[in-house]
C-alpha cells in the first residue's frame, strides 16, 4: 500500500519535474501581465502581436523552407544510400552504419563549430546556403536510420522477382523497392522536418548574421528583454514538434506491431 | 508411393538404351531447349557447383533433387540469371544466355518464399509483369489475369489482398504471377516447402498436370525425393555440387548409379558385396545369381529395396536374422532384421513377430549392383526421417 503509493508520488514527481516549465511557458503565454511571475488575467495579446512581428514572421518563414527543403533533400539522400547499402556485404554495410551513427551521437555544438569552420575552411560565406547544407547534412543520419530498417525487412526476393517479371533494375527499384519502404520515407521525412525545426544550436553556428531561424530569433528575443511573445512563440513551437514527434511514434510502434504480427503468421 | 517404383520395375525391360544414366549436354538438337555446359560456381572460397552439365528437353518437367547446399538452387539461379557462372556456358534455344540480363530471359520463376509485392492486390500482383510490357491495353491484361488465377484456382481472389492468403493459396498467386506471361520454362524453387503435407500433396498433381496442360518446361528444385519421384519426367540428382545421376524416375530408383543416390532416393538396404564373375554376387557370406555383369572390380555396393524382401523360413543357404523391430505403416509394415553383419530394413504386407529368428530373400534381378564409390556406406542402413522436412538454410541462401 505504501510502497505503491510512494510509487505513485515518486511518478508524479518526475512528470511534474519534466513538465513543469512547459506548462508554466504555456499558461504565461496567455498572461495579460507582462511579468513572468504575477498572472494578470486570460489574454491572446501576445498571440496576435506574435503574427504581427515581422522578425518572427520572417524567421518563420526561413525556418520552414529549411525544414521542408532540407527534409526532402535529406530524406533522398537517404533513400538512395540505403538502397546502395543494402546492395552490399554484411561487413562493409556495418562499417558504413557505424560510421553514419557517429554523428548521431556527437554534441550539436561540436558539429555546428565544426561545420562553421568548414564554411569558412572553403570559403562559403554562412548565410541561407550554409544553413540549408548544415541541416541536411545533420538530417541525414536520421533519415538513413529510419529508412534502413525496412529494407532489412524486406524479402530479398522481392527485387528479384520484379526483375524476373521484366522490370529493369532502375523500374524494380521504382515499382516494387520504394512501394515497400515507403512507411520508412514518411517517417523520415517528418522525423528530419521535426529535427530541423527543433535545431538551435547547429542553426547558430551557421546561419550568420542575415538569416534567422525561430530558434534563434527567440534565443535573441529572450537575450534582449523580457516579451511575453516568446512564451506564445515556445508555446507553438512546442506543440507543433510535440505533434510531429507523436506522429513519428505511432508509426514507428505500428510498424513493429505489423512486424510481429508477421512474425508470428511465418512461425 | 514407393511401391508404385517397385512393384512393376524391370530393368532389362523398361530401360530403354536412349536414356543413358549419364545424359550430357553434347548432343545438340532443336528439342533441347536449355543446354548447361561445364558451369562451375565459387561463393568465395566455397567451389559451390563443379562442371555441371545437363540439357533440358522441351516440355518436360526436370527435377533438380539433393540435401541443402548441393547447389540445386545455385544452378536454378543461373538459369534464371541471378547468378553468373564463374567458368561454363548456358544455352537457350542453341544460343549463350550470359549476357541477356533476367528481365529479358524468357522464363520465369517462382520463388521458394512466394515473393509477393505485398503492396499489391492479388490482381495486381499477377498483372505487374503484363503491366511493365506496356504492350496490352487494360482489357487484355485483364483477360490475361482472369485466366491466369482461373488456371491456379483463385478465381475470384483478385481484390484480396497477399497478406490475407494462406500459404497455398499464396504459392498459387506466385506460379499465376510467372504464368500470366507465357514464359517457355517455367523455374521454380522449393515451391512447396512452406505448405503442410496434405497442401502440398495435392499440388504435387496439380503442378504435374498445370505443365502437362501448359505444355511448357518446368524446373523445379527439391530436396524432398518423393516430390521428385511423384512429379518428374527427368531428375538430376545432385550432391555438393556435383551430379550424381541424370535419369528418369524409375531409372534412377531402380539403377542408383550409387550409394549416395541409392540412399537419397527412398530407403534402402545398401551392403557391400562381392564380384568374382558376372552375374553372380556374394553377399555376408552367402552367393546370389543377380542380373548385373561384374562392374571391373571385385568389390561393389549392392541395393536392395526394403519392399524386394521377402521373409522366409530360414533355411542354411539363406541370409538369416533376428527381427528387432516392427512398425505398422498403413499399407505395410516396417522391420527391422537383424543379422550378424547388417540390419536390413524390409517392409512387406506380411507381419514377422518381434524376436522370431527369419530368413532373407529376394529375387536376381531385385540386387542391384553398384561400383564402389566415395559415397559407399559403412554403415547401417538409413531411414529417412519421415515426412516432415522442412527448407533448411543453405549456404547458397546467404549472401
Amino acid at each position: 500500500m505504501i510502497a505503491r503509493l510512494s510509487k505513485n508520488i515518486y511518478m508524479i514527481l518526475i512528470f511534474l519535474f519534466l513538465y513543469a516549465p512547459v506548462a508554466v511557458l504555456i499558461v504565461f503565454s496567455f498572461n495579460k501581465a507582462r511579468s513572468r511571475a504575477v498572472w494578470g488575467g486570460f489574454t491572446l495579446e501576445w498571440y496576435r502581436k506574435l503574427f504581427q512581428n515581422s522578425d518572427i514572421l520572417r524567421a518563420l518563414q526561413v525556418t520552414l523552407i529549411i525544414a521542408v527543403v532540407s527534409a526532402l533533400i535529406s530524406t533522398v539522400i537517404a533513400t538512395v544510400t540505403c538502397i546502395g547499402l543494402n546492395a552490399l556485404n554484411r561487413r562493409l554495410r556495418n562499417l558504413i552504419m557505424n560510421v553514419t551513427y557517429i554523428p548521431n551521437i556527437t554534441p550539436d555544438l561540436v558539429t555546428g563549430v565544426s561545420l562553421m569552420l568548414l564554411f569558412y575552411f572553403i570559403g562559403l560565406k554562412t548565410g541561407f546556403a550554409t544553413l540549408l547544407l548544415a541541416h541536411i547534412a545533420f538530417n541525414i543520419p536520421y533519415a538513413i536510420l529510419s529508412i534502413s530498417p525496412k529494407l532489412r525487412q524486406l524479402d530479398r526476393n522481392l527485387f528479384e522477382a520484379a526483375l524476373d517479371l521484366g522490370c529493369k533494375p532502375r523500374q524494380a527499384i521504382i515499382r516494387v523497392i520504394l512501394p515497400e519502404i515507403m512507411p520508412g520515407i514518411v517517417t523520415a521525412l517528418i522525423l528530419t522536418f521535426t529535427l530541423s525545426i527543433d535545431d538551435f544550436v547547429i542553426s547558430y553556428f551557421t546561419a550568420g548574421n542575415q538569416v534567422s531561424t525561430l530558434a534563434i530569433t527567440i534565443y535573441s528575443m529572450a537575450r534582449k528583454s523580457v516579451n511575453p511573445q516568446i512564451n506564445a512563440l515556445s508555446t507553438l513551437m512546442f506543440l507543433t514538434v510535440l505533434v510531429l514527434l507523436l506522429l513519428v511514434n505511432i508509426r514507428t510502434t505500428r510498424d513493429l506491431r505489423d512486424k510481429q504480427n508477421q512474425g508470428d503468421l511465418s512461425k | 508411393m514407393k511401391n508404385y517404383f517397385g512393384k512393376n520395375k524391370r530393368k532389362s525391360v523398361d530401360v530403354p538404351s536412349a536414356t543413358s544414366p549419364n545424359r550430357l549436354g553434347n548432343q545438340t538438337g532443336p528439342s533441347h531447349i536449355i543446354e548447361v555446359i561445364g558451369v562451375n560456381k565459387y561463393f568465395g572460397e566455397a567451389h559451390v557447383l563443379k562442371d555441371i552439365t545437363f540439357y533440358i528437353r522441351n516440355n518436360e518437367f526436370i527435377t533438380l533433387l539433393g540435401p541443402s547446399g548441393c547447389g540445386k538452387s545455385t544452378t536454378l539461379r543461373i538459369l534464371a540469371g541471378f547468378e553468373q557462372p564463374d567458368s561454363g556456358d548456358v544455352f537457350f534455344e542453341g544460343k549463350t544466355i550470359l549476357n541477356t540480363p533476367p528481365h529479358q530471359r524468357k522464363l520465369n520463376t517462382v520463388f521458394q518464399r512466394y515473393a509477393l509485392f505485398p503492396h499489391l492486390n492479388v490482381y495486381d500482383n499477377v498483372a505487374f509483369g503484363l503491366s511493365i510490357q506496356r504492350k496490352l491495353s487494360r482489357a487484355e491484361i485483364r483477360t490475361r489475369v482472369e485466366q491466369a488465377l482461373r488456371q491456379v484456382n483463385l478465381e475470384g481472389y483478385g481484390k484480396r489482398w497477399v497478406d490475407q492468403l494462406s500459404g497455398g493459396q499464396m504459392q498459387r498467386v506466385a506460379i499465376a504471377r510467372a504464368l500470366v506471361l507465357k514464359p517457355q520454362i517455367l523455374l521454380l524453387d522449393e515451391p512447396l516447402g512452406a505448405l503442410d503435407l496434405k497442401m502440398r500433396k495435392e499440388m504435387q498433381i496439380e503442378l504435374k498436370n498445370m505443365q502437362r496442360s501448359l505444355g511448357i518446361t518446368f524446373v523445379y528444385v527439391t530436396h524432398d525425393q518423393e516430390e521428385a519421384l511423384t512429379m518428374s519426367d527427368t531428375i538430376i540428382v545432385m550432391k555438393e555440387g556435383v551430379i550424381q545421376q541424370i535419369g528418369r524416375p524409375t531409372d534412377i530408383y531402380n539403377e542408383p548409379e550409387n550409394a549416395f543416390v541409392a540412399d537419397f532416393i527412398g530407403e534402402s538396404n545398401i551392403l557391400p558385396g562381392r564380384m568374382t564373375r558376372d552375374f553372380e554376387v556374394e553377399i555376408a557370406g552367402h552367393s546370389f545369381v543377380c542380373v548385373d555383369p561384374r562392374p571391373g572390380s571385385d568389390d561393389v555396393d549392392v541395393v536392395i529395396r526394403p519392399e524386394d524382401v521377402r521373409l522366409e523360413a530360414p533355411t542354411e543357404n539363406s541370409i538369416s536374422g533376428v527381427v528387432s523391430s516392427v512398425v505398422f505403416k498403413g499399407v505395410h509394415y516396417e522391420m527391422l532384421i537383424e543379422t550378424d553383419q547388417h540390419e536390413w530394413l524390409v517392409q512387406s504386407t506380411e507381419k514377422a513377430n518381434e524376436g522370431s529368428h527369419v530368413g532373407l530373400a529376394f529375387d536376381p534381378d531385385e540386387i542391384h549392383i553398384m561400383k564402389k564409390s566415395e559415397h559407399s556406406p559403412d554403415r547401417q542402413p538409413t531411414v529417412p526421417d519421415g515426412d516432415a522436412k522442412f527448407p533448411e538454410q543453405s549456404p547458397e541462401d546467404d549472401w
